[in-house]
């Protein structure tokens, strides 16, 4: 907590004179014996030049970009000026890059770290107060400045940037505190400013507590790189500075902020008409984000602003788009981000891939070292943009000789604006650069990363041109973050070779940039799973590449399977081959079905399920002898429920609401298998519970091993003795 | 196509930060960003030792009703634990201050809590709305710590020791009232630095406790390690701050220095291995004027069972002398299980290609294992490979020490 008196912020509309009139009055508090500390908030970084006879500090931003936060130390940035005064510049970035807001917000906390303020009296902050963005309003934040001033001139972009600020200011203390202490008026000779300056002053209440007038003086004072208190000339231009002081010193009455309207602004201030009542006063909390010198947005501008109460993103397009894009095995995937983005999206790849190591056995490469590395936007990319730390690591990646370097950008780098797309330039004739601009979730959620992944790379990749090859398929829209997708890949590649055929490309699964070049070789393509955003895709790439898509999915259960492989066969003209699997599989299937009907035959099953595609259940339900006596499906993918033409399959079936009880179904039908995601057991009946897994296996015996799983849970007890200990744990751990 | 360095994405401060405060008992973090910061660490944190249940504010009669998670949509998405203001491209541009101010009333009249800390995420912080006013506005008298930065690209350790320093000076400090007379009793320490997001963090803990208990001294609060309001509140009884990890709990310590006087002592490693934690605890002992002949004589015997089985495969296979290892971690888990395996076990320090043990987490465990190296990986962070712990297990004192030879011993037995 600082331990100075006083910390004034004066707040003013660029080149409106605000650090002469701050240094002034730096000057004129010294003068008076205080210990007076100045901070410049501005990234021209020029507010102290004049306390320090023309020298120039090193800004604390330009400061810490090249020292590490642990060995930075104050003096480096803390110029002594006249009198003592304490001298700090916070810089900024370069014009058009980086974040000077966040610049504000870093330098301090670096001030604050070092405790700066602690051995000084008083606290001035000279702060641009064009953009009242969230870094530039720190400031002003109720920790810091106690009185606030506006300095403004008569002109009205001047009058509109203080009119910004005030609102800036009662968004922080709404009508419960007080800190304005007024308007320092620095006057330029214009017509009709004095009038314009007092009614805006009348109109927000506030005094005008001092005026500046328009001299050469500071001119003069500039050229002997001083201010004019310190060049010591008497004159009105020295004494109103001295004035000040002495009244900050003896304490000013502060004033609530009561800001005007755009339209009450322009009224009072440009055609003298007068605000009435306070009703016409600016009353509720406004953001603070709003650029005060850009222009007033019009009511269509307004009109497209997206509803503040939108739907929530789930997930990013950044971690969309990493996800997907590390399947294209021999690129280089850069993350444009600070190193948190990078982690969660690693951990979303790798999660599987340990799991099947650990549970399974299975090395799956992608999943377990993506070829995925990140930028590391520092506190440094922040702020001063982060375009070279990009360039740079794209060039470490061609080194290396990729198949091909993607780019996905983060909201940080979204948010500071960096032109990521001008990496693209760095292509090589071997090696194609590719942006994808997802700028974390601000253009779209996961699913939207993948899509914008999944076109951009067949863009800048696929060769229409490729000449067809023979018996080759290609798998389109595999999930791309699932335990089973490399199980069903190894199931579905066995089959498709079974019969002579291969895969030439999986897009997006685990393919080089070379087969993906070569995507529209294969003549037949196959949606691996019926999903809104692979629909989307098959339509895509139907009308970009004119692909021929198969009708229909990668299988799933006996029946489904056995007409997949008939299908393909067909369609490469060798019916045949599709029997002679298909026979070696019927007869592993029905030995395990008559097992398993040893054991189910006759039981009553209720479910509810987010999956559409049902009739591989029922097959098999019905070749081991169960009954599905109601099925709830919630169809929130918004599939087609794939359920047979058959009556008492379709009587089954009834579409449900999130927030579907199933407790009344389990009263009424009395099963003996419940099957729920989010269904605790109730007391009422004698029946197992299970789930049914969110992504299925592909293949004949998808049912059966669903179905070898409940016949093991009847065959134990109900339940285990564990489920009633919830009530101790309540007791001892809540 | 070169390949790439061995180098698995580490998590940087904002796990730290909320990591730290979710070892608070019975704190929310509200995480003011968007879903996608937020997937891991409600997932994981759930899967962190035992998190406490969520209980609707009290009424009137005091009766605690649980929370039924299924109906915590708004801003919890199902999950109990790090809620989430969902921010998009819209409220970088016109202020997070709607979407936080909507998402802490909804936690004010929906959950009984006793601290609440707003985290910005990397974006959020970018823009820098002032919300720790909002919260105040809207949490009136409720603890609330608010971190502003969650950092760009610095360390785990950097974030959660900036958030254990804010939870003591926006928390703490404000209930600390003037010392008292000492309480009577046992001496007592604070322990700083343990974190839940530690792979044995229940272990540790237990073990931790177990050993000041055989020196007659109690563990006050284990600072963002299950420490709840009141042990908070308490920290300044104790008579020493044990610093575990420095790189977490030094500025921890400072503080308390500074504001209570609090004594604080930095352990110059992890009590990993004999010799270490019988160093450790023989000067807090000496400090505290309490006796470590207890844990040295415990310590003696484990030695001996030790002694045992690393002689029977010493004599066999000749290990585990000059067999290369090599540790990934932080500063403090690299210089102590270095010693331990070096000093103790006469092992040899080496790459990870080379190695025949590989002590790290699991990212990089299973990167060299995708090598097709020969060698045995050890777990002593996270994230893990999978294995779902129910004894809480840890290499920290005795036990931690007998634990850790097991794996050793075991370990040896992949490359013979």
């Amino acid at each position: 907590m600082s331990r100075c008196k006083r910390e004034l912020a004066l707040y003013g509309k660029g080149g409106i004179g605000k650090s002469t009139i701050c240094a002034n009055l730096s000057a004129a508090l010294a003068e008076r014996g205080e210990r007076v500390l100045q901070i410049g908030c501005d990234p021209k970084h020029d507010s102290t030049r004049m306390l320090m006879h023309g020298r120039a500090l090193p800004t604390v931003l330009d400061y810490l970009k090249d020292v590490p936060k642990e060995a930075a130390v104050i003096d480096t940035v803390l110029g002594e000026g006249y009198r003592g005064i304490g001298c700090i510049e916070a810089g900024g970035p370069k014009p058009g890059v980086g974040c000077a807001g966040r610049g504000i917000i870093s330098a301090f906390e670096f001030l604050e770290r070092n405790k700066v303020k602690d051995k000084y009296d008083d606290v001035l902050y000279d702060v641009l107060g064009d953009v009242v963005c969230g870094g530039f309003a720190v400031p002003i934040r109720r920790e810091y400045a106690d009185t606030i001033f506006l300095v403004t001139s008569g002109e009205f972009m001047a009058l509109y940037a203080a009119n910004n600020i005030l609102r800036g200011v009662r968004n922080f203390d709404g009508d419960r505190h007080r800190r304005v202490a007024g308007i320092l008026y620095n006057r330029r000779n214009v017509a009709g400013e004095d009038r314009r300056v007092e009614r805006f002053a009348e109109a927000v209440g506030l005094p005008v507590v001092a005026t500046v007038p328009r001299s050469d003086a500071f001119a003069h004072a500039e050229e002997k790189k001083c201010t004019v208190v310190e060049l010591g000339e008497a004159g009105p231009e020295r004494d109103v500075f001295l004035k000040l002081a002495d009244e900050v010193s003896r304490g000013l009455t502060l004033y609530e902020a009561r800001p005007l309207s755009d339209e009450d602004l322009e009224s009072v201030v440009l055609y003298g008409h007068r605000v009435s009542s306070s009703e016409e006063v600016v009353k509720t909390e406004e953001a603070v984000t709003a650029e005060a010198a850009a222009p007033v947005p019009t009511a269509e501008e307004t009109a497209e602003r997206p509803d503040p109460h939108r739907m929530p993103l789930y997930g990013c397009a950044f971690n969309g788009a990493s996800t997907e894009a590390i399947h294209l095995t021999d690129a280089i995937v850069i993350a444009h981000a600070p190193r948190a983005c990078a982690f969660y999206t690693w951990q979303n790849i790798s999660s599987p891939g340990r799991r099947n190591l650990f549970n399974r056995g299975i090395l799956m490469p992608s999943a377990i070292s993506p070829n995925y590395e990140c930028t590391d936007i520092g506190q440094t990319e922040a702020v001063f943009g982060g375009m070279d730390a990009l360039r740079e690591s794209v060039r470490l990646a061609l080194e290396r000789r990729p198949g091909a370097v993607i780019v996905i950008s983060s909201c940080v780098s979204g948010i500071i604006g960096d032109d990521v797309l001008a990496v693209e330039d760095m292509s090589t004739p071997e090696t194609p650069v590719i942006v994808i601009p997802a700028d974390g979730d601000i253009n779209g959620d996961y699913m939207t990363g993948i899509e914008m992944c999944m076109h951009t790379l067949a863009e800048r990749i696929v060769d229409p041109a490729v000449p067809k090859r023979a018996d080759c398929v290609n798998l389109i829209g595999e999930t791309g973050v699932a335990n089973n997708t490399d199980v069903n890949y190894r199931t579905v590649k066995s089959m498709l070779e079974g019969m002579g055929v291969t895969i030439n490309c999986r897009f997006l699964g685990d393919a080089t940039a070379e087969e993906l070049r070569n995507l529209t070789a294969a003549p037949l393509n196959i949606l691996a799973v019926d999903a809104p955003d692979n629909r989307k895709l098959r339509a895509w790439l139907e009308e970009k590449y004119s692909l021929t898509f198969y009708d229909g999915f990668l299988p799933v259960g006996n029946r489904e399977t056995s007409e997949f492989l008939r299908n393909i066969a067909g369609f490469f003209g060798r019916p045949e081959a599709a029997e002679d699997v298909i026979a070696r599989e019927k007869a592993r299937y029905d030995a395990e079905a008559a097992r398993l009907r040893r054991v189910l035959k006759g039981k009553k099953v209720i479910m509810t399920t987010i999956n559409a595609n049902l009739d591989w259940l029922l097959d098999a339900a019905e070749d081991v002898g169960l009954e599905f006596v109601w099925i709830g499906v919630l169809n929130y993918l918004r599939q087609e429920i794939k359920i047979s033409d058959r009556p008492d399959r379709q009587a089954a079936v009834e579409e449900i609401g999130a927030f579907f009880s199933i407790r009344d179904r389990i009263r009424d039908l009395h099963p003996d298998i419940v099957i729920s995601n989010y269904t605790a057991a109730t007391d009422e009946g004698d029946y197992i519970v299970d789930n049914l897994p969110m992504g299925q296996l592909n293949g004949f015996r998808s049912g059966l091993e669903v179905m070898d799983r409940w016949a093991r849970l009847l065959q134990t007890r109900r339940e285990g003795e564990w489920m009633h200990d919830r009530a101790l744990f309540e007791k001892y751990f809540a | 196509m070169t390949e790439r360095s061995l180098k698995s994405i580490s998590p940087d401060s904002i796990t730290g930060m909320i990591f730290a405060v979710e070892g608070m008992k019975n704190a929310i973090v509200l995480l003011n960003g968007p879903m996608g910061c937020r997937f891991y660490h409600s997932t994981t944190s759930q899967f962190l030792s035992i998190r406490p249940l969520l209980y609707l504010p009290a009424g009137e009669n005091g009766e605690r009703v649980r929370v039924d998670y299924n109906y915590l949509n708004d801003w919890f998405f199902r999950q109990e634990r790090v809620p989430c203001t969902y921010l998009d491209g819209y409220d970088y541009v016109y202020s997070t201050k709607d979407k936080v101010s909507r998402a802490l009333e909804f936690i004010r009249d929906s959950i009984d809590f006793d601290i609440i800390a707003i985290v910005n995420s990397p974006g959020a912080a970018l823009i820098g709305d002032n919300l720790l006013e909002l919260a105040r506005e809207k949490l009136g008298g409720c603890r609330v710590v608010m971190l502003e930065s969650s950092g760009y690209s610095t360390s785990f350790e950097a974030g959660y020791e900036a958030a254990a320093l804010e939870l003591l000076r926006q928390v703490g400090a404000p209930m600390w009232t003037a010392p008292g007379p000492r309480r009577e009793g046992p001496p007592r320490v604070n322990l700083l630095g343990l974190s839940i997001w530690q792979r044995y963090f229940e272990g540790d803990l237990k073990e931790l406790r177990r050993l000041f208990g055989l020196c007659g001294i109690e563990v006050n609060a284990a600072l963002c390690g299950d420490c709840s309001l009141e042990e908070l509140r308490a920290m300044p009884e104790a008579d020493l701050n044990v610093v575990l990890y420095p790189e977490m709990g030094l500025d921890a310590a400072r503080f308390m220095n500074e504001h209570c006087g609090t004594p604080y002592y930095v352990c110059p490693t992890l009590p990993i291995g004999f010799a270490a934690t019988e160093a450790v605890f023989t000067d807090i002992c000496a400090l505290l004027g309490a006796s470590a002949d207890s844990l040295i004589e415990e310590s003696r015997r484990s030695r001996a069972l030790a002694w045992y089985k690393i002689n029977a495969i010493h004599m066999s296979f000749g290990k585990p002398k000059g067999v290369k290892f090599h540790v990934a971690g932080n500063e403090s888990q690299v210089k102590s299980y270095g010693a331990f395996l070096t000093d103790y076990l006469g092992m040899e320090s080496s790459g990870p290609d080379d190695a025949e043990l590989v002590f790290a987490e699991a990212n990089l465990i299973s990167e060299l294992m995708l090598r097709n190296k020969t060698f045995c990986g050890i777990e002593i962070s996270l994230p893990g490979m999978g294995y779902t712990d129910l004894l809480p297990k840890t290499h920290m004192g005795i036990q931690g020490a007998l634990f850790l030879i097991e794996q050793v011993l075991n370990g040896l037995m992949s490359k013979l």
